[in-house]
């Protein structure tokens, strides 16, 4: 694990809900990660590992819970990836609280079409 | 409108029967917490809700990752929030060539009802979205307001 961190270690930690998919020759990854602004969502990758942290603003309110069921904390998750993610084209992107990541498989590991001829 | 969505655990749970039990046991002895928000249209997958009393207002936030502002629907009646909304897209549609590997989020629609306490005034709220949070404001009926009563010295 990395200990590279830019999360407050003092506040609680929460695992996003995730999906991933491949597709074309590239991976795709959505976490959900509401109350979380682009300044504060930081990706990056570390000894094969893919860091995914978001800082969250909010925090409990001033006033008289009546119902609470919103974990509230960071998000942070990690992947590990091997070689055949093309790490230098890794693509995020954050749109209400929604993030979603494009990894692309390096060509080398996609399936290629071998033309066969015929004599 | 899917009133329910599939629910891949359909098999009878003897828990739930358990939790139920408890359940009752808890509102006959006014222990629970919640407000009775559990109805048929809800489901194990509806967003979290917090539900605040403020000293004018009452504050509802929920958490809506991915679920746009032209998605959501949200009606008031007295006492009675009701918010519906629908999530698609986030997996990238149905595609067949696509290998899954990992899913955790759902899709689909989602209605919730939240009952709103003594005083919550329904002809004033408001509503804003932002980052996949949604804040409702209530205001409170004048008469449970706080007031200032000035002390008149003779």
């Amino acid at each position: 694990m990395s200990n590279v961190t830019t999360l407050n270690p003092q506040r609680r930690v929460i695992q996003p809900r995730c999906d991933i998919r491949e597709e074309e020759g590239k991976i795709f990854v959505n976490l959900e990660m509401p109350g979380v602004q682009k300044n504060d969502l930081s990706i990056h990758v570390e000894n094969q590992e893919l860091i995914i942290e978001g800082k969250r603003l909010d925090g409990l309110e001033a006033g008289r819970y009546l119902l609470r069921e919103r974990r509230l904390g960071d998000y942070r998750k990690t992947f590990t990836i091997d070689d055949t993610v093309d790490t230098d084209k890794i693509e995020a992107e954050l749109a209400s609280g929604m993030v979603t990541l494009t990894l692309p498989l390096k060509a080398a590991v996609q399936p290629r079409q071998i033309s066969i001829k015929q004599k | 409108m899917a009133i329910m969505r599939w629910n891949k655990t359909s098999l009878p749970d003897p828990f739930d029967e358990l939790d139920r039990l408890q359940e009752e046991m808890n509102r006959l002895f006014g222990l629970t917490f919640r407000p009775d928000s559990t109805g048929i249209f809800d489901r194990s997958e509806v967003p979290a809700v917090d539900l605040l009393e403020e000293a004018d207002k009452f504050l509802v936030l929920v958490d809506l990752p991915g679920i746009e502002k032209q998605a959501l629907e949200l009606t008031a009646a007295p006492h009675v929030l009701t918010l519906r909304g629908e999530r698609t897209g986030t997996k990238g549609g149905k595609n067949s060539k696509s290998r899954v590997y990992r899913d955790e989020t759902w899709e689909g629609s989602f209605q919730r009802t939240i009952s709103l306490p003594e005083g919550a005034d329904v002809e004033k709220v408001s509503a804003e979205l932002n980052d996949g949070v949604l804040r409702i404001e209530i205001a409170k009926k004048a008469e449970l307001k706080p007031r200032q009563i000035s002390v008149v010295a003779k």
